[in-house]
């Protein structure tokens, strides 16, 4: 278990956070630009000092500013994949990821190989990083970061550097190999989306603060400020899909209920959908004659007003969050526990394979 | 679309400052030429026959390389230190390190022999150690290395502050210490500047003149470094001097040349960026 409690100042700008992250879990630290979530993983790995504070793995200290302990980022232990992979240039790929092992060059070698094939790369193992495509590199820094099993792993923006055909792809790679590694992981975005499928919870950072921390769908369902809002925009329902009637993609909510989309897909999926896609009726209102083809009965657990809108935790069951005007809570009734129907368009889901 | 593209601006300024180039070429190239048209290969051979003249041209072989290995070995380290910290002096740190690129050659060497010569500061010091400098070939090899090492180590600083961060970032995160990380990523990633100033710092030690003179003298065969036997030629054997030149001519046309080659090349760091 990694905790950490930071401060550090820099000119105007002052980061104060403090999080947690278990054993074998995975955190997303997301924020926009500025609000300190690169500082606050450097920070972590040693490679920059807290003017004051506390960090520790496992029980171990690893800074603490009271008893003037810091041990410096080499012997920490940790893989850090960096924003633009920072591979060196004068190696080849192998030779990157072999860096950091210990032993004799033979045992080394076979070590980075393997590495390598296990990210698919087996064959660009020679190859220098000038000579591999945005994802390959992607790749090599991420078997060079995870080659001496390290006990926690940093990465900083690791799809950013990627087009936008092959980030998706690359998302989901990075969280099946995340998965395997099973290896407690903080990851930076400024991405949701990409938040939500790669970790497990999410701390938003705002102007060197944590504001919110929670998971995707809490997020999503009960922000705590119009940041948070904004960020997490699709919630996320988990089922399976099957080609469905008329052309559309029928989809089996996990735990309940049907809805339908106008992507393609087939097997177990994730159907995005966001919250102002979505309209509020009261439980019992007749089928509207307009176009909005999914329909989910749930109940509202929770509403947060932030301004003129609010959002609307729903359990269909599955967490899915609503936004409406403010008004609309009043003018419906809407509190804990409200029966009511969620209704979206086909054209409003959005499917990706799980 | 650049230099050739630019349209406009008056056609009068563009052949004045045309003719100025012209101007400038002819005063550098004319004497370079003289200097061969002046002596026939042949001559040139024979003359190197003469007593002296190949002598220290090997001496000046030797003791500029051994400059250029001190300067290297110690210089390296120390441009990393500067390179990769921000303390306080370090500005002074930086000009200390050009002073010798502005002093005059004999004045270094009045300072060399104020500070190393038997009389000097630390005199006392170097020859209890049991070292001789003035007016030995070591001598030489401190005037050499006091004139050219901010030629290596300037050039060192400005390609060990040109590698990318996060490149010594990463090396540190892969559990390799500041050591390590200067010998597999820094001098990897600076090598190019570390030629370049590695070439001009020994192109200036070959041609260094006024220092050597002063603090080593120009003894034949033990101080007397080719641009001193030079000047000593010119006075009996002209034929000598203009042959010595001209060889020196040639060394120093192929260190440009090399100089060139290496950093005219794109830095593999930069490939990657």
């Amino acid at each position: 278990m990694l905790t950490a409690e930071l401060v550090k100042a820099r000119g105007a700008f002052r980061l104060d956070a403090g999080l947690e992250v278990g054993r074998g879990e995975r955190l997303a630290l997301v924020g926009p630009s500025g609000s300190g979530k690169s500082t606050l993983l450097r920070l972590i790995a040693g490679l920059l000092d807290p003017d004051a504070g506390l960090i520790s793995l496992g029980g171990e200290p690893w800074f603490d500013s009271g008893a003037g302990k810091n041990v410096p980022a080499e012997r920490r232990g940790i893989g850090f994949v960096f924003q633009d992979y920072a591979l060196f240039p004068h190696m080849a790929a192998w030779r990157n990821v072999a860096y950091g092992l210990p032993g004799r060059r033979r045992s080394r070698r076979a070590a980075a190989v393997a590495g390598l094939g296990r990210l698919g790369l087996a064959d660009r193992s020679e190859a220098v990083p000038a000579d591999l495509s945005g994802g390959e590199r992607q790749r090599v820094a991420l078997a060079r970061a995870l080659a001496a099993e390290p006990r926690l792993l940093l990465l900083d923006e690791p799809l950013s550097a990627l087009d936008a055909r092959t980030r998706a792809a690359a998302a989901r790679e990075l969280a099946s190999v995340l998965d395997t590694a099973a290896v407690p992981a903080i990851v930076v975005t400024h991405d949701f989306a990409e938040a939500a499928q790669l970790a497990d919870s999410v701390a938003v950072l705002d102007r060197g603060r944590i504001i919110q921390r929670g998971s995707p769908a809490e997020l999503a369902a009960a922000p705590a400020s119009g940041l948070v809002a904004d960020l997490a925009g699709a919630t996320v329902l988990d089922g399976v899909a099957a080609p469905g009637e008329g052309g559309l993609t029928r989809v089996e909510l996990t735990g309940g209920g049907t809805i339908y989309s106008t992507e393609e897909a087939s097997g177990p999926v994730s159907a995005g959908v966001f919250p102002w896609e979505i309209a509020i009726d009261p439980a019992g209102a007749p089928a509207p004659a307009g176009s909005a083809l999914n329909r989910l009965a749930g109940e509202v657990t929770g509403v947060t007003e932030f301004g003129n809108r609010a959002r609307i935790g729903l359990a269909v069951p599955q967490p899915l969050a609503a936004e409406v005007t403010a008004a609309s809570i009043e003018r419906l009734g809407l509190g804990p526990g409200t029966p009511v129907i969620a209704s979206w368009k086909a054209t409003a889901t959005r499917l990706a394979p799980r | 679309m650049s230099r050739s593209g630019r349209s406009g601006g008056s056609i009068g300024f563009r052949i004045a400052a045309a003719g100025a180039l012209a101007l400038l070429l002819g005063f550098l190239v004319v004497p370079m030429i003289a200097l061969f048209a002046e002596t026939g290969p042949r001559e040139l051979v024979s003359s190197l026959g003469e007593r002296g003249a190949a002598e220290a041209l090997w001496l000046s072989l030797r003791t500029s390389l051994a400059a250029l290995l001190l300067i290297v070995a110690v210089g390296t380290p120390a441009a990393w230190f500067v390179a990769r910290r921000d303390f306080r002096g370090r500005a002074l740190v930086l000009t200390l390190i050009e002073l010798p690129l502005v002093l005059p050659p004999a004045a270094a060497g009045i300072a060399l022999l104020a500070a190393f010569g038997p009389n000097g500061i630390a005199g006392g010091a170097i020859e209890s150690l049991g070292i001789e400098l003035v007016l030995q070939t070591a001598g030489v090899v401190v005037a050499l290395t006091f004139v050219a090492a901010p030629f290596f180590v300037r050039g060192a600083i400005a390609a060990f502050e040109a590698i990318d961060a996060n490149l010594l970032d990463a090396s540190r995160t892969l559990g390799a210490g500041e050591g390590r990380t200067f010998l597999r990523v820094g001098i990897p990633g600076a090598r190019a500047g570390l030629a370049s100033g590695a070439a001009l710092a020994w192109g200036r030690a070959l041609g260094e003149f006024g220092a050597t003179l002063m603090f080593a003298g120009s003894l034949e065969g033990r101080t007397q470094t080719a641009p001193l036997a030079i000047f000593e030629f010119l006075a009996r054997d002209f034929d000598a001097a203009l042959a010595l030149s001209a060889v020196l001519l040639v060394v120093s046309a192929f260190i440009l040349l090399a100089v060139k080659l290496v950093g005219g090349r794109p830095e593999v760091v930069d490939a990657d960026r």
